[in-house]
């Protein structure tokens, strides 16, 4: 490359940098800082995709704490990817909430509930919010299946009639198997009810 | 010591057009954040020296490198200097080239960052129980040391089920207790002062009231001290940043006599994010870029942080010792695909 052609392409690429402080920023809600996120950019697609290998490493090390502190610098970084906040809630509940590790049916609720209350979260910010919608029914119907001591949740039908709620919801959100899955709920809330 | 090869070195990396453009952009990015937070101010500006300087450095040393191997090769071999007083001379100017930047770095920082409240500066970490929840049931009880002046903070990540959460945390000392509250309906942070005395302190996490869960992070508790002044942040950060960089610039120029210098700049570029990337905790302890990642995020929750550690030092040194036996034996070797 000539070098007046480099000195021409240096000068283009310190605009279009300068001119990135003065793009309005999209507020992050949780406030970090407008520049770094700003400075990321289109990089932070790449750097959330990085900091999920991260908390995949800290949930195979035990470490939920650094699992979800991370998780939430990846959130920041990319709140609208579906798959992050469903790999995240699928380890609430499928892992933490697992009947092998956590012998306790209310700490097991707990998780569980932490897992459909992230889900929530991801499907007002998600790209695809059908799919967290649908997965919120699954995980409810999955808990009626499988959870013997459903006392604090009002029951099997209770839960039948939630993921009911959750697969229509993903149904008028355009999930293909959500009407179906809908209606199968409701027929076994129904029969968990006689 | 060969002065020429040295600003040889500081010209070739850190040339007047790099250093201005880097200048440009750091003083424009600091005028533009003087209304934000000071911490927020100071993190965001020395994220922006970095990922701008940083590639752009280490692929100048790598071309550096790469060139006295091929083209100036002659050159260099008529010298009469030998390899290894070449590396130290141009190991020398990366390290002005360093100091440059990072000077740019701290002082747009620093002119952004401004009416500051004072701040308190880590002095170290402690154990405590490993991802504690706090749940309401029983406290998280644990001992630690500290000396009496000294703040203790713990950070908790808050899990997305119910609304809000108030935790408490006490530390007792003999008779002497020192307790905080504080309220969480997000992650975040609480702080206790050590009480007076010279025994074992003894620490208690509760949720005292709320419906939130919360997770106990990092298995550490923060040890501070009030710190001079809050600019001291930038000061500990060029450390870091200096310590991690002139390695790693050393590194690249070295790797440039065996491979393509965009090989090398690669190479370098991932052996200092590997740990990071790896997610491996310890990095925090040995890696100066695992280091200065911990401390730009310290920085930015608005405190100063601890110092490079004496293993990161050594991790640093040892990095310039392999980089100088690499250069070595690199030009012995003779150009690349000799």
């Amino acid at each position: 490359m000539k070098p007046r052609t480099r000195r021409v392409l240096w000068i283009v690429v310190a605009l279009l940098a300068l001119a990135t402080f003065w793009v309005p920023a999209a507020r992050p809600r949780t406030g970090r800082s407008s520049l770094t996120m700003r400075l990321l950019g289109p990089l932070a697609g790449p750097v959330a995709a990085a900091q999920w290998v991260r908390v995949d490493l800290a949930i195979r090390a035990g470490r939920t704490d650094l699992a979800l502190a991370r998780a939430e610098t990846a959130f920041e970084l990319a709140p609208t990817s579906t798959s992050g906040w469903f790999f995240l809630s699928r380890h609430l509940a499928f892992d933490l909430a697992s009947p092998d590790r956590e012998p306790d049916a209310a700490v097991r609720q707990r998780w569980v509930e932490a897992a459909l209350a992230l889900a929530a979260r991801g499907e007002a910010q998600a790209s695809d919010p059908a799919e967290l919608a649908f997965w919120q029914g699954l995980l409810l119907a999955h808990t009626a299946e499988i959870e013997p001591e459903l006392a604090r949740w009002g029951g099997a039908a209770a839960l039948w009639e939630r993921a009911a709620g959750h697969f229509e919801r993903a149904a008028q959100l355009g999930h293909p198997d959500a009407a179906v899955a809908a209606t199968s709920a409701r027929e076994l809330a129904a029969d968990s009810a006689r | 010591m060969n002065a020429r090869a040295a600003l040889f070195a500081f010209r070739r990396v850190a040339s007047p057009a790099t250093l201005a453009l880097i200048a440009l952009l750091a003083f424009a990015a600091a005028a533009t954040e003087r209304s934000t937070p000071p911490a927020l101010a100071r993190e965001g500006l020395w994220n922006l020296v970095l990922v701008c300087a940083v590639p752009l450095l280490v692929a100048r040393a790598a071309a550096h490198g790469a060139r006295l191997n091929t083209r100036e090769r002659n050159f260099v071999a008529a010298s009469p200097h030998s390899p290894a007083a070449w590396f130290r001379s141009s190991v020398l100017g990366l390290a002005v080239a360093t100091l440059v930047t990072l000077a740019l770095a701290a002082s747009s920082a620093e002119f952004s960052a401004t009416n500051e409240p004072a701040r308190l500066a880590l002095r170290g970490v402690e154990p405590a129980p490993q991802s504690a929840v706090l749940d309401g049931r029983a406290p998280v009880r644990w001992s630690a040391s500290a000396g009496h002046g000294e703040t203790l903070r713990v950070e908790l990540v808050f899990v997305p089920v119910g609304t809000n959460a108030t935790v408490e945390l006490r530390a007792r000392r003999e008779s002497k207790l020192q307790s905080a509250r504080a309220l969480f309906n997000r992650s975040g942070s609480i702080e206790v002062s050590a009480p007076e005395g010279d025994g074992e302190l003894s620490l208690e996490l509760e949720r005292v009231e709320g419906d939130a869960l919360l997770l106990l992070v990092g298995g550490n508790v923060q040890r501070f001290v009030p710190a001079a002044t809050p600019r001291l942040a930038s000061v500990v950060l060029a450390l870091h940043a200096g310590l991690a960089l002139w390695s790693l610039l050393a590194l690249a120029f070295a790797l440039a006599t065996w491979m393509a210098a965009g090989y090398a700049a690669s190479l370098a570029g991932a052996l200092a994010l590997g740990p990071w990337l790896a997610g491996d905790e310890f990095a925090s302890t040995w890696s100066p870029w695992g280091q200065l990642f911990d401390a730009l995020a310290l920085a930015g929750k608005g405190y100063v942080p601890a110092e490079p550690s004496l293993v990161a030092l050594g991790v640093a040194v040892a990095q310039l010792a392999l980089a100088g036996a690499l250069f070595a034996a690199g030009i012995r070797r003779g150009g690349r695909g000799a």
